[in-house]
């Protein structure tokens, strides 16, 4: 027999570093994001010294090339204690190249390493340790202080170098303005089990946005407000909306000063929803990048706890803009207040059937303040029509409890399958086959009527 | 936008996938056959009616894929294969023109940018020069065709399509038409491969010779509601157990010859799962039979679970579009 053997001098790793790369795996998307993010961490391991793999700090050696090729992948996912740690390691690796004894430069560079280390000690738990989001607190958090009454009808009162002024007070700052693909997608009727054709075949094609999706950008790069923090807010404040513009990643970004700017035109797309899916007054929409505007507020990552709840990230100057820019998308673009929906209301995962792919808002936005009605009520269509479900991995970020409208929801399936003297189980089963369907039929679709073919999400 | 593409150039059948905008994949496929017909006029224009791949040589029309099968029905004749165990087949005299003809129907020119994957079988048993000709040989087809190339083992094509969930670390085994492959990999690195040339068409060869039945009815029979489950009163599905269980013996000896024989391998966070793929996979309790082969050896690592791929018949394809997709 001719048995290859395929990896001549690869030097295999210990477990400790496959459950590393296992875990990290997790926060990447695609089956085809994960395979090239195994390979390349396999491949840093490689150019690992073989002096650190032996030395005492040996653990780094089985999480930080693990680190280094994430971040190569997608730089966003990783945390900023992970961040922290990489940056070390970078100086460990810098270290020994400097014209020093190279057995005393290594020793100077790991004591670099192992100082980093140390000061990073609390967060420093290996990253699989993907901390559950804590239990339910008590009660959720107060509401957010009120925000400001608007007259009646909001228009451009005036437009100043990039700063444009509208009539509720609102200023849009255009100074990070980039351009995008135009935006086109197709409506169909609300509801599961319809006749799809028709609408497919005469698809409603449409250009104006339907809707806002609220995003929180959970950045580790936002220094905490503290006024030692100061130079760094300023610098890091501009770098995050430059790479949010260049990645088109929102069309608004509101800090936390409560300043909003523009990222892209209402009339072009933004990489902001992923997988998705939402409906209201009779229309449905799928996959809501090309329909829905988003609008992101700038967070740090406890945004997203529900102990401290939303008063711990983000600001009543945010608040006060949000309410400002909804009223005047909605306006100027005669937005249903119905189609103004937070993210984890409508991201899922088709691979897994699951909602609350993406988290962000936790349950935790303030549609009051902002001056829409309590969206957390409504039916989500997800899992009342296709049978999406949800873990507790995210009723654990909820804060221990589903919001009503997912609670509803399922009720409304459960309803359906009885009416129809089905097994929720055969009835899921069924909806999960015609939600590929559709998707595919309109990705086809979409397509065609945007032959550049956009980005995922 | 460039585009990706898939190919799984198999003994008996080539699958090409692509992506669709979504994230899943959609698949098509074609016999990997052809027949020599009589040209005429009306031949010529009923094949060009129905989409049928063919090619005007001479007094000949020659017709390849799917309908390639019905037609040596109709004229009780057999088809030819342009590959045999996994590789160009040498014996046959179109075979470059006929693999070069599918590829252009199946996969068509390449926009700027677009990438394809092909699968290989890993070294044949006999003769390694066969699988380098092979491999450079479809490489500049699809060059030709406007591509940036690469292929990849069928095996390790399976742990891509399948592995996600354990890392893409494991065990991927293709029971095909002309071989079977086998990769054991590592975080999506393969550490061993081989191949065996025991697989769909020695089980309808073999079983054809001792029942004297043709390998095609043998076939049917194999295609349509085999199982492999112990004795058989029919001579040729007795036939057909005896070497299905031959194939089976045959790769698990070679995976423990194989894991046996390598020096260092490393240590598993988990037992090994072990992905079957393949149409030769899909006959009636051919996972169970494979399971218990598996389970009278040992080896330097754990196996897992063993289950089928999802998708059997379109694994390789998929795990090949997803190397195409790697550096996109
Ligand atoms: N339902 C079935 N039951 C048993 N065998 C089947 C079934 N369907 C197909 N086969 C067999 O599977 C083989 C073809 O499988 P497959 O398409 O995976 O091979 P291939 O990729 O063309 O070949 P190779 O990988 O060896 O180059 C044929 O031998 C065919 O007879
Ligand atoms: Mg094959």
């Amino acid at each position: 027999m001719n048995i290859r053997d395929e990896s001549g001098s690869i030097a295999w790793p210990g477990q400790e570093f496959q459950r590393t790369v296992a875990s990290l795996a997790r926060r990447l998307e695609s089956p085809v994001e994960r395979l090239a993010f195994s390979r390349r961490a396999l491949a840093e391991y490689q150019r690992t010294p073989s002096l650190l793999r032996a030395s005492p700090l040996a653990r780094f050696s089985e999480v930080v090339p693990a680190l280094e090729a994430l971040a190569s992948c997608r730089r966003h996912k990783l945390r900023w204690n992970e961040r922290a740690l990489l940056l070390g390691w970078r100086l460990w690796r810098f270290v020994p190249a400097a014209p020093l004894h190279p057995r005393r430069a290594a020793w100077v560079a790991g004591a670099l390493l192992a100082v980093s280390a140390v000061a990073l000690a609390p967060s420093l738990s290996p990253p699989e340790a993907e901390s559950p989001a804590p239990a339910p607190a008590a009660a959720k958090p107060a509401r957010l202080p009120g925000a400001a009454e608007f007259p009646l009808e909001v228009w451009l009162v005036e437009t100043q170098q990039e700063m444009e002024l509208y009539s509720n007070g609102l200023q849009v700052s255009n100074e990070f303005l980039v351009h995008g693909d135009p935006r086109s997608y197709v409506v169909l009727p609300a509801g599961a089990g319809s006749d799809w054709s028709a609408a497919l075949e005469k698809p409603d094609v449409r250009s104006r946005p339907a809707g806002i999706v609220f995003h929180t950008t959970v950045s580790e790069v936002s220094p905490p407000l503290e006024r030692e923090q100061n130079q760094l807010i300023r610098y890091r404040g501009r770098q995050l909306l430059r790479y949010l513009a260049r990645e088109k990643l929102y069309h608004f970004v509101i800090d936390r000063f409560g300043r909003v700017y523009r990222l892209l035109p209402e009339s072009e797309v933004a990489y902001h929803a992923g997988f998705s899916v939402w409906e209201h007054a009779g229309e449905q929409y799928f996959n809501l990048n090309d329909s829905f505007l988003g609008v992101a507020f700038e967070t740090r990552p406890e945004a997203l706890d529900s102990e401290t709840g939303p008063e711990a990230a983000v600001t009543p100057a945010q608040v006060a803009a949000a309410a400002q820019l909804t009223r005047m998308l909605r306006d100027t673009l005669s937005i249903p207040e119905g189609n103004c929906v937070t993210h984890e209301m409508i991201s899922l995962n088709p691979n897994n059937h699951l909602i609350g792919y993406h988290t962000d808002w936790a349950g935790l936005f303030p549609f009051e303040q902002i001056g829409l009605p309590a969206q957390y009520e409504t039916p989500l269509p997800s899992v009342a029509h296709w049978g999406f479900r949800f873990d507790d991995d995210f009723v654990a970020v909820l804060g221990g409890r589903p919001f009503p409208g997912m609670t509803r929801a399922e009720r409304r399936f459960r309803e359906e399958a009885y009416a129809r003297g089905l097994d929720e189980a055969e009835l899921r089963r069924r909806r999960a086959a015609e939600y590929r369907r559709i998707t595919d039929a309109l990705g086809r679709l979409r397509r065609d009527v945007r032959p550049d073919g956009a980005r995922g999400h | 936008m460039s585009k990706a593409k898939g190919l799984d150039l198999g003994t008996s059948r080539i699958v090409l996938a692509t992506p669709n905008d979504d994230e899943s994949f959609s698949y098509s496929a074609q016999l990997n056959a052809f027949v020599a017909l009589p040209y005429s006029k009306v031949t010529e224009r009923a094949l060009q009616k129905k989409g049928v791949p063919h090619a005007v040589e001479g007094k000949e029309i020659i017709a390849y894929g799917d309908r390639a099968a019905e037609f040596a029905n109709l004229l009780q004749g057999d088809t030819r294969r342009p590959m045999q165990t996994g590789l160009l087949n040498p014996q046959e005299p179109k075979s470059l023109e006929m693999i070069e003809l599918a590829l252009k129907r199946m996969v068509g020119p390449a926009d700027k940018g677009d990438k394809i994957c092909f699968s290989t079988p890993a070294a044949p048993p006999t003769n390694e020069n066969d699988l380098i000709y092979h491999e450079r040989t479809v490489r500049q087809m699809l060059e030709k065709l406007g591509y940036q190339v690469r292929s990849l083992n069928e095996g390790l094509a399976v742990v891509y399509a399948e592995l996600e969930d354990d890392n893409f670390t494991g065990i991927g085994v293709s029971f095909g038409g002309g071989m079977c492959n086998v990769c054991v990999s590592y975080m999506g690195m393969p550490a061993i491969s081989f191949s065996t040339v025991r697989a769909g068409d020695y089980i309808d060869r073999s079983a054809s010779s001792v029942s004297g039945e043709t390998p095609a009815t043998v076939r049917l029979h194999k295609e349509t509601g085999f199982a492999l489950n112990g004795l058989s009163p029919n001579s040729v599905e007795q036939a057909l157990s005896v070497y299905y269980n031959d194939v089976i013996e045959t790769v698990v000896n070679g995976l423990a010859t194989a894991l046996a024989s390598r020096g260092k391998l490393p240590k598993l966070e988990r037992p090994a799962t072990v992905v079957l793929a393949g149409g030769t996979a899909l006959a009636g309790s051919f996972r169970n039979e494979l399971d218990k082969a598996l389970r009278k050896h040992s080896y330097p690592i754990d196996l897992g679970e063993v289950r089928l791929a999802s998708d059997p018949l379109n694994t390789t394809a998929k795990g090949a579009l997803m190397a195409a997709m790697l550096d996109m």
